[in-house]
């Protein structure tokens, strides 16, 4: 007859473990999604960084050749043709493409910053002053490759 | 009689002593996983203040080649960084008879740690030029 | 005897009962406060990304432009035969492309980021781009030419 006295006990057996269980799961899922947006942020950060270094290095590059390019105009002016000097001498540096301009030479150069990406550069160095006018020094994003476009039927049948 | 009452409570006072060493063993394997998440969630806000504070640096600097003054008018206009960081810099000179190429490479610490290291360059004729780069 | 056993066995389930009840309250808090922890780290990462990636964008669009245009917040970037319209209204950043030295009006553009505020301005040098994500505030200063 007293075997139904254990209803009086309060709380039953199980509610707890049922609950420690839930809260734990929460507290996982709460601590691993936090950890993978941790994560995300800090690997994106580490690519925007690695952009930075990539860029910077080829931007660096490209200052290093306009050093020498300035470096070639300033022993070019001492020569009688300017012209022919500073174009012989700057075509020894890799990359570089020389064309005539008003009043003297304008160098073109790309330097690749990464698989995708290139800074493109033109500077025109004169024959009668030593001030040079950088024309353009931009970024540039590689365009769509005629040469890769996709093969569709051309219409015949062999 | 007095067994019949007596045993759900007591079998209610061991579950819950079980249930909490078992939530103080996984607490604690969470509390480090969510730590290590704040710790990694601060060092990566820190990177990215570093980042964009290097971009700004390395930009003025290509106008001008001087790191001192680069430094002084980025925070003067983009405002500084977090105390805890220091900044290293070391600049390296070419000169000819043009002008002079310079390099200036940063390094970012927080304590032992290093955050963020780059190098960027300038190039600045003798005797100044309008248009430099 | 009776009277005092059945005393004893209300006092011992309240007792549990209030146990049961601290511990459930604990186990609350604490997966709040582990809400509350994941809530900030994941915004704090939209904040950080949304600032960084709209100053490097607007400095990547300036860096491969011919020629840049910065007038009451407005930024015009010519490249090739087309004008890009980046500008800041209603809470975003918006892009806007246009046939070069076309007429243009600030409105219609494609929205890019969610900003609570951007300004840009020029200096004889440099572009100085700032922009605000939540409570955060970025800036950037970007070469010219």
């Amino acid at each position: 007859m007293n075997r139904s006295k254990p209803k009086n006990a309060g709380i039953g057996v199980g509610y707890i473990t049922v609950m420690i269980i839930f809260a734990v799961l929460c507290l996982t899922i709460f601590a691993v999604l936090s950890f993978r947006a941790a994560g995300s942020n800090d690997a994106l950060n580490a690519r925007a960084g690695n952009y930075l270094k990539e860029y910077r290095e080829a931007d660096m590059s490209a200052k290093e050749i306009l050093f020498r390019l300035d470096e070639i105009a300033d022993s070019s002016r001492n020569s009688l043709l300017f012209t022919e000097s500073f174009e012989t001498a700057a075509e020894e540096i890799d990359g570089v493409t020389v064309r005539n301009a008003i009043d003297g030479c304008t160098a073109e150069f790309v330097v690749p910053v990464n698989a995708r990406q290139s800074i493109y550069a033109g500077v025109t160095f004169f024959e009668d002053r030593r001030e040079y006018r950088i024309d353009f020094w931009k970024s540039v994003t590689d365009s769509f490759d005629e040469d890769h476009g996709l093969n569709v039927w051309d219409g015949t049948f062999d | 009689m007095n067994k019949t009452t007596k045993r759900p409570l007591n079998l209610f006072f061991i579950e819950m002593i079980i249930a909490l060493l078992f939530f103080s063993i996984s607490g604690a394997v969470i509390l480090t996983v969510f730590a290590g998440a704040d710790r990694k969630s601060r060092q990566s806000e820190m990177l990215e203040s570093v980042i964009v504070f290097s971009e700004s640096i390395a930009e003025v600097y290509s106008e001008n080649g001087n790191a001192d003054e680069a430094i002084k008018l980025v925070i003067s206009e983009c405002g500084g960084l977090d105390e805890n960081i220091t900044l290293l810099k070391n600049e390296e000179k070419k000169h000819s008879s043009a002008g002079t190429f310079s390099k200036l490479t940063l390094t970012f610490s927080d304590g032992d740690r290093e955050i963020y290291r780059f190098t960027c360059a300038a190039y600045v004729q003798n005797g100044g030029n309008d248009e430099q780069i | 005897m009776k009277n005092y056993r059945n005393t004893s066995d209300t006092i011992s389930t309240v007792g549990s009962m209030l146990l049961f009840l601290l511990f459930a309250v604990c186990m609350m808090m604490i997966i709040a406060a582990a809400a509350g922890s994941y809530s900030r780290i994941s915004d704090n990462y939209g904040t950080n990304f949304t600032a960084s990636a709209s100053i490097r964008y607007i400095s990547n669009k300036i860096k491969s432009a011919d020629s840049v245009d910065v007038s009451q917040n407005v930024m015009v970037l010519r490249s090739g035969g087309i004008s890009n319209v980046i500008y800041f209204s209603d809470g975003g950043l918006y892009e806007k492309t246009v046939a070069a030295n076309s007429e243009y009006e600030i409105s219609g553009g494609e929205r890019i980021f969610e900003l609570n505020g951007m300004e840009i301005s020029e200096s004889e040098d440099f572009y100085k781009i700032s922009v605000n994500v939540g409570s955060e505030k970025c800036a950037a200063l970007v070469r010219k030419g």
